[in-house]
């Protein structure tokens, strides 16, 4: 299991090469697309299948990824992932109209939504022949694609039968016009002097940052994995279409990630995360605090590892704040994504359920990808116009318990005709709609002391020794695996058990969650007062997108859990080579 | 005021870089140390209970870097010069002994469902470990390593055990050969990679496609991966040793207006950098890649497909012999099968059962010259001191007068062949510097070539023959050429690899004319026993194999080199090809206005 693609650059210098501005005129680069863009539609205009829709997205991303093992640089990727600076076009042609396009549903075949977009590596030079010539060529791909997937379409609406959803295939918008210089990457405050707007990434600082942060590890023989990353990413954005829309944007973004591994006894893989997410590197906290939440991380490491393992159980419990936010982006926030209703081939859960009840009374749940922070803290989701250059929109999913909507690109479904700004997409994939940051809102808050005091008599009550507190999960948007839409992906990774008779609280591992996860909504009883947030990337079929989950914690009347399968491989036959400490 | 300081810094990561890849003999000494001193516990100590202790453990540290810039038409399309140093660690252990090991054994269900867990820290093969030197981060990598091929192995050896249980084994070819214990240390400096110097190269040589708008897409570009390897085993064979290429690459595609799609490229492939082509030969070729281009837009079609005899001139007939007899030429062991599968791929195996018996013309013999740096003065690629597993690198007779002899082999016995003659590189058995002799008799001068082919032309009734004058190579095919056109399949067969924008016919007058839309695909390794003639003049081609991915590998790409006249076939095929055209762009290029 990789835990992200994370890039190494051996030292700091290089990084200097790209410091030349070959970024900066992109004016160019603009004129050169709307050239291509308006000589396109005006020569195949007396077509066959002239194009209603032309969109081009260039996306310019500015790219540097560290990872330290043990206290040493690891380069990992090598290839396309080590290019520092990419410049690339997503290309939305469409023939047909609104009503009915190339994007058109192909029922029965594997991927009904087709590649609709178009994907190129641009010159990352502002050349205009250059530039104009790729367009040219992958343009020219882009109809040839569309005439295809429009004629299939046709064919296939003829042979099946009617469809239930009769919605247009593509939104009618407004259009938006909204410019933000492009921001610059680089790599010290004094090559920051005179550049507007600049990114300042001191990649040497952070280097070190993160050889003296995975060094901690060193000192234990049984920590098998030990690395701290840090990525530090700039997206300049530039949207156009024929309907008007003009957008010119940037965004950056910092994360520095710790991860360690160990095994139990019994062969059992104990890994466990940290991440801090920011748009600015002053943004991540300061290195003392890290080291600390380091020292904790490898205490309760070592605790886990000494841990006994949890028996299969149903019953009462809490899920913190961090874990209730991957909880509801993984069972809840994947079915309320529109374009899914569309789609045959899709478990539509909540069809029937619009302006009914799914949650308690007391929640609501929102997305809103215009926060940028919560109580002061960062949080992922953040996005000013999305993938389709549609403004983002705070959206009330739940209300009062009440389900209201579905999160929505410009794929529209049965009474939801237009966007909302959700659809997302990493560049090379088309835009579906995706989640933002989701939010959890409740009127029903206790205190942690309450929380756990409802808990304990919910057991009492239903007969059990003790209650679950599902402290930390890792979710299928974190670094593991790519989300399975329909699978139920959360794995705790500390739980404690809380006994009803005082006993002080005791860590179990091996613990898998279980059980119809829907169900579980209904028996939510009470809520925390405090948010708990999770910041991660979140990937399904239009890519990787950042995600933010916000939650306070949940109390649940029932749960079930049983033993998780572990890895058939015993722990190291021979002891570590080097001087470290067998315990803490 | 941003630019000199770009240069400065230039500079000085240059210097920097050149001391990179050159180790202090004191950090050389250090990483092989820390090597033997885990290998030493690991084999006194590595034991489990019930299982058996390994018998050999090797481990190989491959430290290497890649610095790449391609552009079109003048700018830069992605650049990667950092230099990231890469460390890739591969730990291999062998439970049981020289005779029956835990090897040879493809074991499906590990493959498949894998026996232990994924976990980073389980990783042996590839294992990825930081680049920068340091005793005990090099010492506990080693140690998890091992483990977990140590658990492995001994596990795989019990399964092969259990699978050939109540089986008659006829087959008694041992699993690993013996090896003496040797050190060799086979280092030089590498170069510092120029990256303003290349950059501009690629822009430049680029930029000569800018003024031709009816080439639809064309891309420069140039790779440069140097490579230190360290290497001990449990036998006392050591070494570290260089390895590496540089490789420049023009490409060109477009489309004719009958919808023929026409690609014309040019690899040149080098040690060193220093060896590379001059910016003014780089210039010379990309206005033929151009100018041939433009001929085949021009050229006719191939109206019928041709029977009859065919000449390869010399570069057509290194990639002739690359794709349909060169691979036949390694030793390939049999593996137990857990189950009843066995791998389809037959390709490479044309050769397994037919030493003694004639595989060419009595008048060719055929060498592999890995001792061999130079040939006229000219580089050769192939060249290589000590192998993959530290054996010297030993010159093998593979064809005399047209008689298969051996077969090139590595520390894995084969029927017939019990020992290694050094030709392990890249995990692969391979050739290197392949040297294909012919007796002087029947050596002829291009012009006396041309006119043997027309004399056969004429005693057969046909009314031109086929001269066959460059063929794209497989690597430049599968990379370069892959991401610049809208499919594959529209420019080569898939049954086939070889792919020309260089076959002319030639009339009983003399005149050659250009033809497209011919397809090659019709020879195999029997073909070259219809080796009629050959040329005097010797051509060398130094070149990149691409090796495909397989279920077990990644694809690779070797460096080799074919020395080899031109060669006349009494019988070839041309077939017209039947493959299907990409429709042709609605609107024209953009450098038209």
């Amino acid at each position: 299991m990789k835990i992200i693609k994370i890039i190494l650059v051996y030292s700091f210098l290089f990084t200097y090469i790209f410091s030349f501005n070959c970024f900066a005129q992109s004016n160019i680069l603009k004129e050169a697309v709307k050239k291509e863009m308006n000589r396109t539609v005006s020569e195949l205009k007396n077509e066959k299948y002239p194009v209603y829709f032309l969109s081009y997205y260039i996306t310019e991303t500015m790219n540097n990824q560290y990872l330290s093992s043990f206290g040493k640089i690891n380069y990992t990727y090598p290839r396309t992932s080590n290019l520092k600076k990419t410049r690339s076009v997503d290309i939305d042609l469409r023939v047909g109209d609104y009503k009915f396009d190339n994007s058109h549903i192909i029922r029965g075949e594997y991927n009904p939504f087709g590649n609709l977009s178009v994907f190129s590596f641009l010159p990352i030079e502002d050349d205009e022949k250059a530039i104009r010539s790729v367009l040219w060529d992958k343009t020219d791909r882009a109809y040839k694609s569309a005439i295809e997937a429009y004629e299939k379409a046709i064919s296939n609406q003829a042979v099946k039968i009617a469809v239930e959803d009769t919605s247009d295939d593509f939104s009618k918008e407004l259009p938006n016009k909204y410019y933000e210089g492009f921001r610059r990457l680089v790599y010290s405050k004094n090559e920051a002097l005179g550049v507007e707007n600049a990114f300042i990434v001191d990649t040497l600082h952070w280097i070190n940052v993160i050889n003296r942060l995975s060094s901690k590890f060193k000192k234990y023989s049984w920590i098998y994995s030990g690395d701290v990353s840090f990525v530090a990413n700039l997206t300049n954005k530039y949207y156009i279409s024929t309907e008007n829309s003009e957008l010119s944007f940037s965004a950056p973004y910092v994360r520095l990630m710790i991860s360690i591994k160990t095994k139990a006894e019994d062969g059992s893989s104990l890994p466990l995360y940290k991440d801090y997410y920011s748009y600015s590197c002053e943004g991540l906290p300061d290195e003392k605090l890290m080291e600390s939440d380091i020292d904790s991380m490898i205490v309760l490491l070592n605790e886990l590892r000494n841990a006994n393992e949890a028996e299969t159980f149903t019953g009462p419990a809490i899920l913190s704040g961090e874990a209730a936010g991957v909880f509801f982006h993984e069972i809840f926030g994947h079915r309320v994504e529109g374009h899914r209703e569309k789609d045959p081939a899709y478990s539509h859960t909540f069809k029937k359920s619009l302006d009914k009840s799914i949650l308690p009374e007391f929640m609501n749940i929102v997305f809103d990808p215009s926060k940028k922070e919560i109580d002061g803290k960062e949080i992922a989701g953040y996005y000013k116009y999305d993938d389709e250059g549609q403004l983002g929109q705070r959206v009330e999913v739940v209300k009062n318990g009440i389900f209201k909507s579905y999160l929505m690109s410009r794929s529209p479904i049965e009474k939801f005709p237009k966007s909302n700004g959700h659809g997302r997409r990493s560049a090379g994939r088309s835009a579906v709609a995706r989640q933002s940051n989701l939010i959890v809102e409740s009127n029903n808050m206790k205190s942690n002391q309450e929380l756990r005091n409802l808990l304990i008599a919910e057991a009492k009550k239903q007969n059990k020794d003790y209650g679950l507190l599902f402290d930390k999960v890792i979710g299928g948007y974190t670094m593991l695996n790519r989300t399975t839409i329909n699978s139920f992906n959360v794995t705790p990774i500390v739980v404690y058990k809380i006994y009803v008779d005082g006993r002080p609280d005791e860590l179990v591992r091996g613990v898998d969650l279980i059980g119809t996860p829907l169900t579980t909504f209904s028996n939510i009883l009470a809520t925390g007062d405090k948010y708990g947030i999770f910041n991660g990337m979140c990937g399904a079929e239009s890519g990787w997108v950042s995600v933010s989950a916000v939650s306070p914690s949940l109390l649940v009347s029932t749960i079930e859990v049983q033993s998780k399968s572990k890895s058939q491989t015993k722990l190291p036959i021979l002891p570590s080579p080097i001087n470290t400490q067998e315990g803490m | 005021m941003l630019c000199t300081m770009n240069k400065f810094i230039l500079g000085f990561i240059s210097v920097l870089l050149s001391s990179l890849y050159v180790n202090s003999a004191q950090i050389d000494n250090q990483i092989i140390q820390a090597m033997r001193d885990e290998l030493k516990r690991s084999m006194n100590e590595l034991h489990l209970k019930g299982l058996e202790k390994p018998y050999y453990i090797e481990y190989i540290l491959n430290i290497s870097s890649e610095y790449s810039i391609s552009s079109q038409l003048g700018a830069v399309c992605y650049k990667s010069v950092e230099g990231n140093k890469v460390a890739l660690l591969t730990t291999n252990v062998r439970v049981g002994d020289y005779k029956f090991d835990n090897t040879g054994f493809n074991d499906i269900s590990y493959m498949f469902f894998g026996s232990t867990t994924d976990d980073d820290n389980e990783v042996y093969i590839d294992r990825r470990i930081p680049a920068e030197f340091d005793y005990n981060m090099l010492r506990r990598e080693l140690w998890l390593a091992t483990d977990a091929a140590y658990k492995v192995a001994a596990e795989e050896l019990t399964k092969k055990k259990v699978t050939l249980d109540g089986k008659i084994i006829r087959d008694t070819t041992w699993n690993f050969s013996k090896a003496n214990p040797v050190v060799t240390i086979d280092t030089n400096s590498f170069e510092a990679f120029d990256a303003e110097k290349y950059t501009k190269l690629t822009k430049d040589i680029s930029k000569l496609f800018a003024s031709h708008s009816d080439i639809i897409s064309s891309n420069v570009e140039i790779n440069y991966i140097p490579k230190i390897i360290y290497y001990v085993n449990s036998e006392g064979i050591e070494y570290i040793k260089n390895e590496g290429y540089v490789t420049f690459n023009i490409v060109g595609y477009t489309q004719r207006e009958d919808g023929i799609p026409i690609v014309n490229a040019h690899s040149c492939t080098a040690n060193k950098l220093s060896e590379l082509p001059t910016t003014d030969s780089l210039t010379v070729i990309t206005n033929r890649i151009i100018s041939n281009i433009e001929a085949n837009m021009k050229a006719s079609i191939l109206e019928d497909s041709y029977v009859g005899p065919v000449l390869f001139e010399e570069p057509a007939a290194a990639e002739l012999l690359i794709s349909y007899f060169a691979n036949n030429l390694s030793a390939v062991p049999k593996n137990v099968l857990s189950s009843g599968w066995s791998t389809s791929d037959n390709s490479g195996l044309a050769f397994q059962n037919k030493i003694g018996s004639r595989v060419l013309p009595t008048f060719i013999s055929i060498e592999d010259k890995p001792s061999q740096s130079k040939y006229k003065n000219i580089n050769l690629l192939g060249h290589y001191k000590i192998d993959d597993d530290g054996i010297a690198a030993r010159d093998v007779e593979l064809v005399k007068d047209g008689y298969l002899k051996t077969l090139l082999s590595t520390r894995i016995p084969v029927k017939k062949i019990n020992e290694s003659n050094g030709h392990k590189r890249y995990n692969q058995t391979i050739y290197s510097n392949l040297f294909v002799n012919s007796n002087k008799s029947q050596q002829l001068t291009n012009k006396e070539l041309k006119k043997q082919l027309l004399k056969l032309c004429k005693d057969r009734e046909l009314p031109y023959g086929i001269i066959v004058k460059n063929i794209i190579s497989s690597n430049l095919l599968e990379n370069s050429i892959r991401s610049l056109i809208p499919r594959i399949d529209f420019v080569r067969n898939d049954k086939g690899n070889l792919l020309s924008f260089d076959i002319y016919k030639i009339y009983q007058d003399g005149h050659e004319e250009l033809v497209v839309g011919g397809d090659l695909s019709g020879f195999n390794a029997a073909s070259f026993k219809d080796i009629i003639k050959t040329g005097k003049d010797i051509y060398i081609y130094n070149t990149l194999l691409f090796k495909y991915a397989t279920l077990f590998s990644g694809s690779l790409t070797l460096p080799v080199s074919i020395i080899t006249p031109s060669l006349l076939l009494e019988e070839g095929e041309l077939k017209v090809s039947e493959a299907d055209y990409p429709k042709l762009h609605y609107i024209k290029s953009p450098l038209a206005d």
